[in-house]
């Protein structure tokens, strides 16, 4: 027996159906899913449309300017003062006059040696030098215009002032930061690195990669040193940075504050990571630090020990990697590294791994032969 | 006239080499694809190969690899044209087979050089 909700529930359904409404209800759906299929199809023409219509404009133009430039670029002597009127292009539509800049930022890329400072001239002889700086001057202008021109401005090599830097270090569209810093990393030399890494916050570790390569890419200035940004208060990602900067130029004054950096420092990650920095530096010296830190670490810490040890000792080290192997504390990882950095210093300790290896169980045994095989080597 | 195979994909960096190695005297034959190089250097034999790293269908180094089992050109001079920088690109290149590594962007002066000193003047 039904309840008398539930049957009042199914009069009014029924009723409900028995209606117009629901027709008009259907009807209504349709017709607004065909609108949206509509519009949907209708935004991927407009774009396909626009891409083509920008393809057709970079096809028109490029055999213009490449005409241009090879006649007076590439085959002149001309350096400045190109005749830019005999281009014959009119650059009062914003759709060519970015068409023509986004071309010659691509023979920016292309051209380089002596002739580089030509395109760089004739860039600024069209004017992009001055559409640039007045976009990175005003705040009204769209931040990926900004970027675009901090872009532009990096390419001509011009000076962009001090107070329009920091104002746009200190925006935080992502574009803007990227651009800013590639600027200063590339044409600033020293003041552009200290102005970078004293506004790095915040930053994933794809920036840093981004900012790694933009340095190692960069004419580097030779004496500049990455350590004096170590600092345990900040973020991971800053501080792995500038370790990895550490070793790509092998800063070796920085090893004493390296070591400080692990003393003072509670956190794991950053830790393994400046152990790890460490062993890269080869610096030997500093197998007795080591050593001592690895009773109270952690097992990943310990493991980066073992692997600093192996490659920075000069053979001293031996008798703590078979202390780690034969320990019943130590865990198979522990095991396996404190093989691999035992049999890294071959050349040093040929006849005591030899001696070792022979006095091994079955089963110790395996592990060493599991770690020597070529196949089962770390990359 | 000395036959140069060119094998880029960039329009821009290609029609600036095409350019300058022209006015030199050169004869040139372009290649816009890793597939395309390959069975051009089967059939045709050339006196310098000037080529790229990243390449659609098939990357710079496969190529120079398969000149250097190949009949037609295996001792041609190579030179890689490449924007990468870091050393391990170049060790690789020269591993494979190259000549010598001309980074871009190109100094038209260096290429010329580069160029003469492989095969001389056209």
């Amino acid at each position: 027996m039904l309840s008398f909700d539930t049957s009042n529930i199914l009069d009014e359904t029924r009723s409900f159906f028995y209606g117009d409404l629901w027709i008009t209800i259907i009807i209504l759906g349709l017709v607004l899913s065909f609108i949206f299929w509509i519009v949907c199809i209708a935004g991927i023409i407009c774009l396909y449309y626009a891409g083509y219509r920008k393809q057709r404009l970079w096809n028109k133009l490029l055999p213009i300017v490449r005409d241009f430039i090879h006649q007076y670029v590439l085959s002149g002597y001309l350096v400045n003062h190109f005749p830019v009127d005999q281009l014959g292009i009119s650059m009062k539509d914003p759709k060519v006059k970015r068409t023509i800049r986004s071309i010659l930022y691509s023979y920016l890329n292309a051209i380089g040696g002596d002739k580089k400072k030509s395109i760089q001239n004739l860039f600024q002889e069209l004017g992009f030098d001055l559409d640039a700086q007045y976009q990175i001057r005003h705040l009204n202008q769209k931040n990926l215009a900004i970027a675009g021109s901090l872009r532009d401005l990096s390419a001509m090599e011009i000076t962009i002032d001090k107070q329009v830097i920091d104002r746009l270090l200190k925006k935080k569209d992502k574009h803007i930061q990227v651009a800013i810093r590639n600027y200063l990393l590339q044409y600033q030399g020293v003041d552009g690195f200290d102005q970078v890494f004293l506004t790095l916050h915040n930053i994933t570790r794809l920036d840093a990669i981004e900012i790694y390569q933009n340095i190692s890419d960069s004419d580097y200035v030779e004496g500049y040193h990455f350590y004096k940004w170590l600092n345990i208060s900040q973020q991971n990602e800053v501080n792995h940075l500038i370790m990895d900067l550490m070793v790509h130029y092998q800063e070796y004054a920085g090893i004493a504050p390296l070591i400080r950096f692990i003393k003072e420092s509670e956190d794991n990650i950053q830790q393994c990571k400046a152990v790890n920095t460490l062993g890269k530096l080869m610096q030997t010296g500093e197998e007795s630090f080591l050593i001592a830190m690895y009773e109270t670490a952690s097992e990943k810490l310990k493991i980066e020990i073992i692997k600093a040890l192996g490659r920075m000792a000069r053979g001293q080290v031996f008798e703590f990697f078979r202390k780690v192997f034969v320990d019943e504390k130590s865990s198979l990882e522990l095991k396996k590294h404190a093989v691999r950095s035992m049999l890294s210093q071959n050349q040093y300790n040929k006849v005591l791994i030899e001696d070792f290896t022979d006095k091994l169980s079955e089963r110790d045994y395996n592990i060493v032969q599991y770690v020597r095989h070529p196949m089962n080597r770390y990359v | 006239m000395k036959k140069i195979l060119i094998i880029e994909d960039n329009e821009i960096i290609l029609s600036t080499m095409q350019f300058i190695l022209a006015k030199e005297g050169y004869e040139l034959t372009i290649a816009k694809s890793g597939k395309e190089a390959m069975s051009l250097v089967a059939h045709v034999s050339f006196d310098l190969i000037l080529t790229d790293i990243m390449l659609p269908y098939a990357n710079g180094y496969e190529i120079i690899d398969s000149i250097r089992k190949g009949t037609e050109n295996q001792s041609v001079p190579i030179i890689i044209i490449s924007s990468y920088r870091d050393d391990d690109s170049i060790f690789e290149g020269f591993e494979v087979g190259a000549n010598d590594y001309v980074r871009k962007p190109i100094s038209p002066s260096e290429l010329i050089s580069r160029v003469k000193s492989r095969i001389g003047n056209a």
